[in-house]
């Protein structure tokens, strides 16, 4: 991951987060109903807000210039945020993506970024998951259905490199 | 599947949550 956004940046390409919603004290506590992946994040306070697990890890922090859309609360970085609205801003057309975790957060988020017209670049050893089985169901079973390319680190590298 | 050819004003690197949780072998692995 970390070569990826060091390339993008040499070639100066616009760099994105989609970050998942930070536990806060009182989150979900009024909710009517809330799914399973939230529960989850209730109950282990994924990404609590203030402690070490939920900062951007020191490699990966957003530069100045490089944008942070709001928070999701499920797994797509688009659904109830401003991805859409700031990647359209900035004329963005076309998507490399990488991050975690495959068959939650990426998948959804690639998934959600075709629907909205993007053409999307996956790149699969930027990514990882649980288990084999998820990761093996969201590369080469769902990821495939949407992506446009799925690539490695190394393939994406050379592309991006001579722009 | 297709090559894609990127054009630079057209495309951006998307980051997807690059969480101490997450990547941190041991640390919280909430799914999310």
């Amino acid at each position: 991951m970390l070569q990826v956004l060091n390339a993008a940046r040499k070639a100066e390409l616009h760099v994105f987060y989609a970050l998942h919603h930070r536990y806060r004290p009182g989150d979900y506590e009024t909710w009517k109903y809330i799914a399973p992946i939230q529960k989850a994040a209730w109950s282990r306070r994924t990404f609590e807000y203030g402690t070490w697990g939920g900062e951007i890890r020191s490699e990966f922090k957003p530069q100045p210039g490089d944008i942070v859309a709001l928070e999701h609360w499920g797994s797509s970085g688009f659904a109830n945020t401003d991805l859409d609205l700031q990647l359209k801003k900035h004329g963005i057309h076309q998507l490399i993506v990488m991050g975690l975790i495959a068959h939650t957060c990426v998948e959804a988020t690639v998934r959600y970024a075709v629907e909205l017209g993007y053409e999307v670049t996956m790149v699969k050893d930027a990514t990882a998951d649980y288990s084999d089985e998820e990761m093996h169901t969201a590369l080469d079973v769902n990821i495939p259905n949407y992506a446009s390319a799925i690539v490695t680190t190394n393939e994406v590298i050379d592309a991006i490199s001579s722009l | 599947m297709a090559k894609v050819t990127y054009d630079k004003q057209l495309t951006a690197l998307l980051v997807i949550d690059p969480y101490n949780d997450f990547i941190f072998e041991g640390a919280n692995d909430g799914i999310a």
